[in-house]
């Protein structure tokens, strides 16, 4: 009695289980046979590619558009006067063409044909209005700063003096004068930056507190529009056919269906030939993408990762405890031990070797290199910081670090590293994001380990974060030697001249070491061999589709 | 009583939000005094605490307003949860129903075979549900019915083949917990004197298990219920991260993180109304299942 009830149900659910397992997996043989034209990532008769959305954007808005996402996805569904090459060379976008007329001074032509989504010519007063908008203080933009080279930007943002002093001027619809505070070596490629792109006074002001929050609620003058945008879940680009720049631009559709954060799920879908690319894979998923002889591709994501020094306390502010510091950290052990990914290269410095130098890249032209992992030195400096601190041993110092995975790794590692080599014993204060800044910002810290990725393609954007009066310089160093220094380069379009002076400030940096560099970053990923063109950049959208196109898949077997 | 719940639940997670160190507002760039201010305006953070405290209970209690977002900076909270409550709450009620139907359908088989060979099988993969963290569930099933079969999408959403893999990730803790309550709530019932009786009176056996039996076990399973509705429809971080799902969980984490304060509020108050409701819908279907739960309070 007992059996005859029991079995017939277990069986029932084990056949019930198999029958429902067979019919789909015969489903599935049918539908994989048609996925391979149909349902891949690519698709060449309808030039469509298919890539994960990988966040939600904070703003869409462009003048206060602060994160990369939403900074790639604005480099393709707006565009400012210029635009970025794939050699990172600045070309006619919005403007068909310039004229400078002194250092400070220039006049740009609009396009004619250079429209808005809803058909209406983009205008001179669209700059003019964009502009002054990203430095209203009310607006609050986080990027505001990038304006601040246009004349009286600091100030209107500030509140100092009325939006219209802000030097830049709309003649007639089709020209555009700009007085620029000071001379800017980069000034025609930073025009491309999202915070520079047009926005329209009559569509922005109707908007009002809603614009940008949705598809309808946006105009575009970029190469794609947005079709349908559901928050936090996906996203549809599609050609512009208004675009002035249209025959140019191969690809119709962008199409993000899924937002997929975690990296392990993203990469699956890539395997499973959902996604046609990864933008960025971890260390930890390269060992599974050379199983599956998958073309592992880097490019230079351009971050400088150091040692933020507090020199206001009484450990830290002393130069030969920082020396010892400096000199004994070993950067190629990092580099190529720890952090793994291919292309991390040590730094000694804060300018990038990729910067542009003055005929070839910086780093081909200026070097503050000096020997790596010295511990001899690093000794003798901790010797004389003892003598001079009066201490018979260092007390445990705090190394404060944002709580991701790989900070963790980086941090177990230095604590270790400088245990052994200078005997000297870290605690690891993990914090989340809003607490390290909050830290930071209080000079609650011995050490900080922090990062800076470049806002535009110059030295300046790493050469003036350690000047006295930038924010983000969190060491209580100031110098004004340093400052004056990087005053000069600010002051000339000289190429040489500027990086003379910035080479003169950052040998001041290392000898000082308010920091103690690290490494600059790159970054792995994988991409459909079959999608071409795509363009990874250190500075501006990222990943970049404009020159995008899909290989011929017949075309191929032959 | 429900409201007053909800009124000290605002209040006291008002008063720990902001005790947490950090600034909402501070981004990874600094910037100028101006604008810091001009930002604490936009959100009321420049008034002081007390006033920012009555301000917010007010918009929220009666005006019914969450107020916006202070990382997704164009989207209001009421936006929020309207759009993302849904994916969630599909995915839990499968994962919900799912874990019932079989957990309790293992509990009664369990019970039925003590100490048998089905009671073993059952109870070993309830223990292995109640052990195996659900994202390594997730992965695998991830590996085994996507990459492999090639049956069920990897993730995303969209359609009812993209909840399941999800769902069973969420539901199997669910399930093997139902399967050993359910298990043992059968073990306690069969000692009790009304199934003395129904032998007794000479009741078959199949009458005297699914009459008495089952029908007087489930109780226990059916208190969990609401409140675990509550919870698993409301979203989970990690499923949802692994699978691609727009759904609320993801905000939970990412709010705190970020110390967004009107999501951290928006979602604690909902989520405690939303409890409160289930706990009372649960409390009167009980009622009307249990004959013992009506007539107590004569």
């Amino acid at each position: 009695m007992k059996t005859k009830i029991a079995i017939p149900v277990l069986i029932g659910l084990v056949a019930l289980q198999l029958a429902t397992g067979c019919t789909k997996k015969k489903d599935a043989e049918k539908s994989s046979t048609t996925a391979s034209t149909s349902e891949g990532s690519l698709d060449f008769e309808k030039r469509s590619v298919t890539v994960n959305f990988t966040e939600e954007p904070k703003t869409m808005d462009p003048q206060k558009a602060s994160d990369t996402i939403a900074l790639s996805l604005l480099g393709h569904t707006n565009e400012g006067l210029t635009r970025l090459d794939p050699r990172n060379n600045p070309f006619p976008a919005q403007a068909s063409s310039w004229e400078m007329k002194s250092p400070t001074s220039y006049e740009f032509k609009i396009r004619k044909g250079a429209v808005w989504s809803d058909g209406k010519q983009v205008t001179a007063d669209d700059f003019v209005f964009a502009w002054q908008r990203g430095l209203d203080p009310k607006l609050a933009s986080e990027y505001a700063f990038m304006l601040y080279i246009i004349k009286n930007g600091k100030a209107v943002n500030e509140g100092k003096v009325p939006a219209a002093k802000l030097g830049v001027k709309a003649v007639d619809d089709f020209t555009l004068q700009v007085e620029l505070e000071q001379p800017v070596a980069y000034f025609l490629r930073v025009l491309s930056f999202g915070t520079f792109y047009p926005a329209r006074r009559d569509f922005v002001t109707t908007q009002g507190e809603k614009f940008a929050a949705d598809a309808d609620k946006m105009l575009f003058n970029g190469p794609f529009i947005i079709e349908s945008w559901k928050h936090n879940a996906s996203m549809k680009l599609v050609k512009n056919e208004k675009y002035w720049n249209k025959e140019n631009i191969w690809l119709n559709e962008i199409d993000m269906p899924y937002l997929i954060r975690d990296v392990n799920s993203e990469f699956n879908m890539f395997k499973d030939d959902k996604y046609a690319l990864v933008p960025t894979i971890s260390k930890a998923l390269l060992p599974d993408a050379q199983k599956n002889k998958m073309q592992i591709r880097k490019y230079n994501a351009g971050a400088v990762w150091y040692l933020q020094v507090n020199t206001t306390r009484k450990i830290t502010g002393n130069l030969n405890f920082r020396r010892a510091l400096q000199y004994a950290m070993d950067r190629e052990e990092y580099s190529k031990q720890v952090n793994g990914i291919p292309g991390t290269k040590p730094i000694f410095g804060i300018i990038p070797d990729y910067m542009p130098g003055v005929s070839k890249r910086y780093g081909d032209e200026y070097s503050v290199a000096f020997k790596d992992s010295d511990l001899e030195k690093a000794k003798k400096y901790l010797e004389a910081a003892k003598k001079e601190l009066g201490l018979k041993t260092f007390p445990t110092l705090g190394i404060l670090s944002s709580d991701s995975d790989t900070a963790k790794r980086d941090m177990e590692y230095f604590q270790s590293y400088f245990k052994k080599t200078l005997g000297l014993d870290f605690k690891l204060e993990f914090q989340t994001f809003k607490v390290r800044l909050e830290r930071t910002d209080r000079k609650d810290f011995d050490i900080v380990y922090s990062g800076w990725g470049p806002d535009y393609l110059d030295a300046m954007t790493f050469a003036d974060l350690f000047t006295s009066w930038n924010r983000n310089n969190n060491t209580g160093w100031a110098s004004k030697e340093y400052d004056a220094f990087i005053a000069k380069a600010a002051k000339t379009v000289d190429q040489k001249e500027r990086l003379d002076a910035m080479h003169a400030a950052e040998k001041l940096l290392v000898d000082q070491v308010p920091i103690v560099p690290i490494y600059q970053n790159f970054r792995v990923y994988v991409q459909n061999p079959r999608l071409v063109g795509v363009i990874r950049r250190t500075v501006g959208p990222d990943p970049d589709f404009y020159y995008a196109k899909i290989t011929n898949p017949t075309a191929e077997k032959k | 009583m429900g409201a007053f719940t909800l009124y000290i639940v605002a209040t006291v997670t008002f008063m720990l939000m902001h005790s947490v160190p950090g600034d909402p507002l501070r981004q990874e760039k600094a910037v100028s005094d101006v604008v810091r201010n001009n930002l604490q305006v936009r959100y009321g953070l420049d008034k002081p605490i007390f006033e920012q405290y009555t301000m917010y209970m007010k918009n929220m209690f009666i005006h019914g307003d969450f107020g916006i977002s202070f990382k997704q900076q164009n989207r209001t909270v009421n936006a929020i949860i309207a759009e993302h409550f849904g994916p969630s709450a599909i995915l839990g009620v499968l994962a919900l129903f799912g874990a019932l139907i079989v957990g309790v359908g293992l509990g009664i088989i369990a019970a039925l075979k003590r100490n048998g060979l089905q009671d073993g099988f059952a109870m070993m993969i309830a223990v292995l549900g109640v052990s195996i963290p659900s994202f390594v569930l997730a992965y695998f099933l991830q590996h085994i019915f996507a990459l492999w079969l090639g049956i069920l999408p990897v993730g995303g959403w969209g359609g009812i083949e993209s909840a399941i893999l999800p769902a069973m990730s969420l539901g199997m803790i669910v399930m093997a917990s139902m399967a050993r309550l359910m298990r043992s709530s059968m073990l306690e019932v069969v000692q009790q004197d009304y199934i003395k009786t129904a032998k007794a009176k000479g009741l078959s056996r199949f009458k005297i298990v699914t009459k008495h039996q089952i029908r007087n076990a489930l109780l226990p399973v059916m208190i969990y219920f609401g409140p675990l509705f509550a919870a698993i429809t409301t979203g989970s971080f990690v499923i949802e991260s692994i699978f691609g799902i727009p759904g609320l969980g993801q905000f939970f984490v990412h709010a705190v993180n970020e110390l967004d304060y009107t999501v951290i509020m928006g979602l604690t108050v909902f989520y405690a109304g939303f409890s409160i409701t289930m706990i009372l819908i649960n409390d009167l279907v009980l009622a009307v299942i249990d004959p013992r739960i009506r007539f107590s309070s004569h």
